[in-house]
């Protein structure tokens, strides 16, 4: 009897273990298919970026828009990769794409794109929202705005991707409206808002902002990090006011983008990070450091020696770095100040020196 | 009379006992393998599925990207540590700097860095606290910002770690090893891991093994099984490990181990909890331990999780000896985290760590060994003395190679549907002939290895040991610095310079 029931075991782990191998060979033999599929695909994206594009190519071309309208989510995912390099090429815009040789395929790959927004499966969800959000296929932006609350967060994220790609006003509020309903992680929302297209509802958005902190995303400090990557000065007024936040995440960001948008001579922007140089919390003041830095000029030398023994560790390197920008002046100072008791500040004039000399001797050689 | 012992009842006992123990140990842990491969397997084919949404090329130009301190502990290293940093400063994601730590070598480690990078001394302020042998200097390149050298009297990898995160200015630091071989496109997938979920405090990618490939540059040209065996060996093995078990851990949140060879963590984490600890042999996994005991202790949400896109290559040894002194050192790794920790066996404070994943590794990797070689010995010796029928002993012993097969074979399988970085049928021609002979000797010599370690650690010896490189096979590549087409950021120490990126515009951190 145990022998008997042994034997069977054994059979029949030999017949799953020769059937995994099957399975091998056979999978092995089927994506070596694919895989030249693909290869096929990513080569009309290369070819397709010349001026000259030959017959063959648009057939291509053709063939891979007819299969990713047929719904082939792999040859989707290829067209996905084929249009983001055209993107990163700027190829790809409303007037002008390597797909205008193929335009019956792309209105009907448009079409499909619109229904497949609705599918249960979230990958080909995904697909469909990220191909809408290319010039070529266009999505309306209210499409784009439900995906952003779209219960799967890959589909929440080709959302904003597609929103950004639009880069229109209507784009910019959805996706601001997306930072306050925390739809994604904060920043991945503010990196795709710091752009100038998106700087008049960023402004506007902080204009209308409630004073009191909200309970949930406080969407204050990321829209001012979005305004900042901008670095526009028509945004200096909208910020002033934040600065003075009784929030330090309010105001830290906001004296960030200070440093950032302003130009020298704005005496309110100057004066405001000069008012923030002597903040209770040390977070504030190195960044108050970086603006007086980039705005300031030969008299806050003073100011900024004194940062060297702030007892925040971010604001003396900060004043450190802010001090080299003041040239001749500046580096003074932080000779001098590597003959002081304190040992940090020391540590970091003698660092930042260096890193300065070094950098200077990069630049000459 | 002389054959009185064999039919004693203890004898008989103790046999039947033994062989009954093995046989239940080994139900168990094939079923825990199956679980583990085939969650492993649902969740590769996903990402797979997922992966052509996730634009990771904006991680790499976002200037809200988090930059990363990559870590590169190095001893005794000259050979190959010139050709790994090379690959680490042309990885895709530019927000890095590169910090290696000269441990006190004794060969021209730190000469051949000077002389690559021409490093000039920089007086460059630690960042933290966590205690390490002296740091005799600390030096930046003159021909690329972000590579900064520390050299240190000789503390060991957890020390050389220690002072590589005091001077790392990064939020995020990757520990990464001198002989490591990082994909270009490994650490933008990692830093999105960590975008995804804030609340990630360490992840681990996929280490593969890099013998018969070959580099170019400080990059992986063309991937091939080896001709060797023993490292196919290891090739099939380490896909078991991470593509089956780790990413289902990775799942279950009981994730044990991220590799040092390539892991990205939070920086104030780690000095948290006091950096590595400079007494472990095993010092990632016994790291990753901590981790989860400080975030449980003080409440705070926290992930340790696997990602098997990012891939980092690294050789495998190619000769017994070595083999058997790296899984000596591994076990003994092991054994000693347990121990340390074993106030959190069992224990539902600490999580499915606690309560499953410790108990597990209790059982199944510290008791596992000596109850395989046991089960060695024990069953011919039953067969032998007429306790055990000889047809089952086989038919047994059969079943168990059979199933180690198939998931070997899965393990393989899973490899072929998703990432298929062996392209050959000759490689996969290779791997199936190692997953036919894994079990005929290689896997038992390995068990013996392991009981071993368990012994010799009674004695308290803990080292790294030796390992001798024979460096990666290498054809003549562009001049180092002239293969590097990327801008670099030129990131100011504290951010403060507003810097203009790929995309052009200005930003300041």
């Amino acid at each position: 009897m145990a022998r008997a029931v042994a034997a069977a075991l054994l059979l029949g782990t030999a017949i799953i273990t020769l059937g995994a191998l099957v399975a091998v060979v056979v999978s092995k033999a089927t994506h070596d298919r694919r895989a030249r599929a693909h290869a096929a695909a990513v080569r009309v994206g290369a070819s397709m970026t010349g001026r000259v594009v030959s017959t063959a190519d648009v057939d291509a071309l053709a063939s891979l828009l007819a299969a990713a309208a047929a719904g082939d989510t792999r040859r989707q995912a290829d067209l996905l990769e084929v249009y983001r390099r055209w993107a990163r090429g700027g190829l790809l815009s409303p007037d002008r794409s390597p797909t205008d040789a193929c335009p019956e395929q792309v209105r009907v790959l448009a079409a499909a794109v619109r229904d497949q927004v609705d599918d249960p499966d979230p990958v080909r969800r995904g697909l469909a929202v990220a191909l809408g959000g290319f010039p070529v296929h266009s999505l309306p932006v209210t499409r784009l705005a439900d995906a952003l609350t779209d219960p799967d967060p890959d589909v929440r994220l080709v959302a904003a991707d597609s929103l950004q790609r639009r880069g229109t006003r209507a784009a910019a509020d959805t996706l601001i409206e997306g930072l306050t309903v925390a739809a994604l992680p904060p920043p991945r929302l503010a990196e795709r808002l710091g752009y100038p297209w998106a700087l008049p509802a960023c402004l506007a958005a902080l204009a209308a902002a409630d004073p009191a902190v909200p309970n949930g995303v406080d969407p204050v400090p990321w829209l001012t990090r979005s305004v900042a990557l901008v670095g526009d000065p028509a945004a200096v007024p909208a910020l002033l006011a934040w600065a003075r936040s009784p929030d330090l995440e309010r105001r830290l960001n906001a004296v960030r983008a200070l440093g950032a948008c302003a130009r020298p001579g704005d005496q309110a922007a100057v004066a405001a990070v000069r008012s923030a140089a002597n903040d209770h919390s040390p977070l504030v003041r190195a960044q108050a450091y970086h603006a007086v830095g980039r705005l300031g000029d030969v008299s806050d030398i003073p100011m900024l020696r004194r940062g060297l023994t702030d007892r925040g560790w971010h604001a003396r390197g900060a004043a450190a770095e802010a001090l080299l920008r003041f040239g001749g002046p500046g580096r003074a100072a932080l000779s001098e100040a590597t003959l002081l008791s304190d040992r940090y500040a020391v540590d970091r004039a003698r660092e930042t020196l260096a890193a300065d000399a070094l950098a200077r001797l990069g630049s000459r050689s | 009379m002389t054959g009185d012992w064999v039919t004693h009842p203890a004898v008989v006992w103790t046999v039947i006992t033994i062989n009954v123990v093995m046989f239940v140990y080994t139900v168990a842990l094939q079923s825990i393998y199956t679980s583990l491969t085939l969650v492993g397997w649902r969740r590769v084919d996903r990402y797979m599925r997922r992966r052509p949404l996730r634009d990771y090329d904006y991680v790499t130009e976002s200037p809200l990207s988090v930059p990363v301190s990559i870590l590169v502990p190095a001893f005794n290293e000259a050979l190959t540590v010139v050709t790994s940093l090379h690959a680490l400063l042309a990885n895709h994601y530019q927000q890095v700097e590169v910090v290696v730590v000269n441990d006190g070598s004794t060969d021209a480690t730190l000469t051949v860095l000077a002389e690559e990078f021409r490093l000039v001394p920089l007086p460059r302020a630690p960042r933290s606290g966590l205690v390490t042998e002296p740091v005799r200097g600390v030096y930046m390149s003159a021909v690329d910002p972000r590579v900064v050298v520390i050299d240190k009297d000789n503390g060991g990898k957890a020390d050389a770690l220690n002072a590589a995160i005091n001077y790392a200015r990064y939020p995020l630091v990757c520990s990464v090893d001198a002989d490591t071989l990082v994909d270009p496109v490994a650490l933008e997938r990692l830093v999105w891991e960590f975008q995804r979920h804030p609340d990630t405090v360490a992840t681990g990618g996929t280490v593969r093994i890099a013998n018969g490939s070959t580099v170019r540059g400080g990059l992986i040209q063309t991937v091939s099984t080896p001709w060797a065996l023993l490292a196919t060996l290891q090739i099939v093995e380490y896909l078991r490990a991470f593509l089956g078990s780790r990413v289902g851990w990775s799942r279950a949140g009981m994730l044990l181990i991220v590799s040092g060879a390539f892991g990205l963590f939070r920086r104030q984490a780690l000095v948290d909890i006091g950096g590595y600890d400079t007494k472990s042999v095993g010092e990632d996994a016994e790291l990753v331990v901590r981790l989860y005991r400080h975030f449980s202790d003080a409440g705070q949400p926290h992930r340790v999780t696997f990602f098997p896109d990012p891939v980092c290559w690294t050789e495998a040894p190619t000769s017994w000896r070595m083999l058997a002194r790296q899984r000596d050192r591994w076990q003994r790794g092991m054994t000693q985290l347990l121990w340390k920790h074993r106030d959190m066996t069992g224990r539902g404070r600490f999580g499915r760590l606690g309560r499953w994943a410790l108990p597990y590794f209790w059982a199944f990797e510290l008791a596992g060994p000596v109850i395989e070689v046991a089960g060695y010995m024990a069953i011919p010796i039953g067969v032998a003395l007429g306790i055990l029928n000889v047809w089952v002993a086989v038919a047994l012993l059969a079943l168990a190679t059979c199933y180690g097969a198939f998931l070997s074979l899965m393990a393989l399988l899973i490899e072929e549907r998703t990432f298929r970085r062996y392209p050959s049928w000759t490689d996969l021609r290779r791997m199936v002939t190692a997953i036919a002979v894994e079990n005929f000797g290689y896997r038992q010599a390995l068990a013996v290895v392991r009981v071993r370690a368990m012994v010799r650690l009674l004695y308290t010896q803990r080292s790294w040991g030796s390992m001798a490189r024979s460096g990666f096979t290498v054809e003549p590549g562009p001049a180092a610095g002239a293969a590097v087409p990327v801008e670099v950021l030129g990131v100011a120490p504290f951010g403060a310079e507003p810097v203009t990126g790929p995309s052009g515009r200005a930003e300041v951190r």
